[in-house]
């Protein structure tokens, strides 16, 4: 499981492992272990590579956290990279009239191909998949519409920005 | 003796307060606003009574609404802490009509001394230093006599406004006429008024202050000295006692001027006589806070004086069962002062619902607070949440157990000045004891601890959300306790 973490403008990317009570979480080529108590308490304690840490949280959105470590307030969003990239292609595509050019939003490999010329298509519904960092993300359509052309098929790598289809 | 006290303030000195009627047996009414109807000190008192809207002039500052409620309630003294009305002599006077006790000085040493044009003449007809200045328009002949009585460097204002507009600092002769053209021209074109007045500036000085109680009965002594140097543009932020810049003498000499000051006023009950004491260990009167201090704790903790007992039983008409030769100060006490601050961001103050805290304890550490799980820091009134206090037997001793309760101190959901205070007492100068009014402003530097903990921020976060995602057990945020679950989770 990857999570991107924003921080003040910072931004960490961390794949994350299970392994019995012990989550183990690489960071570039760092790798740490973090256990956390079984309190449910605002403030508590967990050990991060053996060492251990008190800290204070909150949770005041889904996925947004703040800690407080030393006094010091960090705030923290998470997305899981599948959720982040189907955001930044929202973005990139929401509010558009006319003939709506979808990119691709990340370098990948389009896995399957769902709909074809001509049909007709709703918001968001999914027009194909692109593979890529081992996550599969669907790419949907971004308004109401007829899909005018496919540039890509199924096993073709794509270039981040890449065309991939028109719906009009 | 006071029956029943209605506590005119929230927060902290409400709840400070009404810690010690409950302990003289004196019953207590609580006034609140609506943004502080779920206040801790609110619960505390045996009576508690809705004041009006969040805004303080509508509540904490309604004179009107709390002596109706002091009526009704039958209460025979009101305490008006620190800030709001505290310092109001019309409150006072009001008081007075309404034969209800006002736990604080009559309307009349107020203005006396409360007045600062007023507090400085009295203090001169008396012999005692205040800055030398010259309270009239200037020309470049009396300021040249002015200066060179006094020496430079001296201080040009404008008369008729402030804000550092028509300021100028004055370092010698050859200065000063072209100084005098250019204070005068800024002063014209912002105030339309281009007189000056000059006087002494005193360089560095160090802001000392003399804690003073004097009863009914022309009696009155000096509890030593508060040292409220470390200040971020006059607002201070850590007290301490004794001063490292006082030896015994200078302490005798700059009390007992406190007090021949407030017995020449007619002064009653606690009070606070502000000096400016400069590098060569001249001291100059400053004014009086005719109330009982944010820092008072720091007094307390060296003189083992319970202050607000000693302002009761003086408003009840009691002699000070205490004479100067009994007041004894043993060792050193440190106050920080928490505030909602982000200390990283300009100070700025930091809003929000308090989702946990846990206060330092231990030996000799006294936490001042009416923070509770739940409280919301609002934008209304001061970003105080709260005093931290220890005392030790000697400064190193105080710092170093500051320090450690400082760690110790845990709040989350606002970010607090905790860490502005750990820099602090790690500085040198401090630890040194070179500080003035000016050191937090020009010569400490901050030193952005943020980026210190992204990473193990970021981690806790991860391993947070996994463990609510329902890899294993799923996990809720958390509730906020109740307050009897806190407590226990306190006392366990």
């Amino acid at each position: 499981m990857k999570y991107i973490a924003h921080l003040n403008g910072d931004v960490f990317e961390l794949d994350v492992a299970i392994h019995g009570e012990t989550v183990t979480i690489r960071h570039g080529s760092a790798s740490h272990a973090v256990v956390l108590d079984d309190h449910k308490t605002s403030i508590r304690t967990a050990f991060i590579d053996n060492r251990r840490i008190e800290f204070g949280w909150s949770s005041p959105d889904a996925h947004a956290y703040v800690i407080h470590i030393d006094g010091v307030e960090y705030r923290v969003d998470l997305q899981d990279a599948r959720a982040r990239r189907a955001a930044m292609f929202r973005r990139e595509t929401r509010g558009t009239d006319g003939d709506c050019a979808v990119h691709a939003p990340i370098p990948g490999l389009i896995a399957r191909v769902l709909a074809a010329p001509g049909d007709i298509v709703r918001k968001d519904q999914p027009v194909l998949t692109l593979d890529a960092m081992k996550l599969e993300n669907e790419i949907g359509a971004p308004k109401d519409g007829r899909l005018k052309s496919i540039a890509v098929q199924a096993g073709m790598p794509v270039e981040k920005g890449q065309i991939l289809f028109v719906v009009g | 003796m006071l029956r029943k006290v209605l506590v005119a303030n929230r927060g902290e000195i409400a709840l400070r307060v009404i810690r010690t009627c409950k302990e003289m047996g004196v019953r207590t009414v609580a006034v609140y606003s609506e943004a502080d109807r779920w206040a801790n000190y609110v619960s505390q008192a045996d009576e508690s009574y809705l004041l009006g809207p969040a805004l303080s002039r509508e509540s904490y500052l309604r004179i009107d609404k709390i002596l109706g409620i002091a009526t009704k309630a039958g209460a025979d003294a009101i305490h008006p802490g620190y800030g709001f009305l505290a310092e109001n002599a019309d409150f006072s006077a009001a008081c007075a009509k309404e034969k209800i006790k006002f736990i604080g000085p009559p309307a009349g040493a107020i203005r006396a001394i409360g007045n600062k044009v007023n507090a400085r003449r009295l203090a001169e007809s008396l012999g005692i230093p205040v800055v030398p200045g010259v309270s009239q328009h200037v020309d470049e002949r009396s300021a040249m006599d002015f200066a060179r009585a006094h020496s430079f460097p001296v201080l040009l204002k404008a008369a008729a406004g402030g804000g550092g507009r028509g300021m100028r600092v004055v370092r010698n002769e050859h200065e000063l006429p072209r100084a005098l053209r250019e204070a005068s021209g800024e002063a014209a074109s912002a105030f339309g008024d281009g007189s000056l007045f000059i006087e002494k500036l005193v360089e560095f000085p160090r802001h000392v202050e003399i804690q003073l109680l004097a009863d009914a009965h022309g009696q009155a002594v000096h509890l030593g000295e508060r040292e409220c140097s470390v200040q971020r543009r006059h607002q201070k932020l850590l007290e301490e006692s004794p001063s490292t810049a006082l030896d015994d003498d200078l302490r005798e000499r700059m009390g007992q001027t406190a007090v021949k000051l407030a017995l020449a006023a007619g002064y009653q009950n606690a009070g606070t006589c502000e000096f400016l004491l400069d590098r060569e260990h001249r001291f100059y009167f400053l004014e009086v806070n005719s109330r009982l201090q944010v820092e008072h704790p720091v007094t307390e903790m060296i003189t083992g004086l319970d202050l607000v007992r000693h302002q009761m039983l003086i408003a009840a008409g009691e002699k000070l069962p205490i004479a100067q030769a009994d007041v004894r100060r043993r060792g050193h006490a440190i106050e920080c002062r928490i505030c909602a601050e982000d200390p990283f961001s300009g100070f700025a103050p930091s809003i929000g619902e308090v989702t946990g805290v846990r206060f330092p304890t231990g030996p000799f550490v006294r936490v001042d607070s009416d923070l509770t799980v739940k409280s919301r820091v609002t934008p209304y009134y001061d970003s105080l949440i709260a005093k931290l206090i220890v005392w030790g037997e000697d400064r190193p001793a105080a710092t170093a157990r500051m320090a450690r309760a400082l760690r110790e101190c845990k709040i989350v959901g606002v970010q607090t000045t905790i860490p502005f205070h750990l820099q602090i007492l790690q500085d040198r100068r401090f630890r040194e004891g070179r500080i003035h009014t000016k050191y937090v402003d020009d010569e400490f530097d901050l030193k952005d601890v943020k980026a210190e903990h992204r990473l193990e921020a970021a981690l806790l976060s991860v391993a947070l959300e996994h463990h609510r995602s329902g890899r294993r057990a799923p996990e809720a945020a958390p509730q906020p306790l109740s307050a009897w679950q806190t407590s226990l989770r306190e006392l366990s």
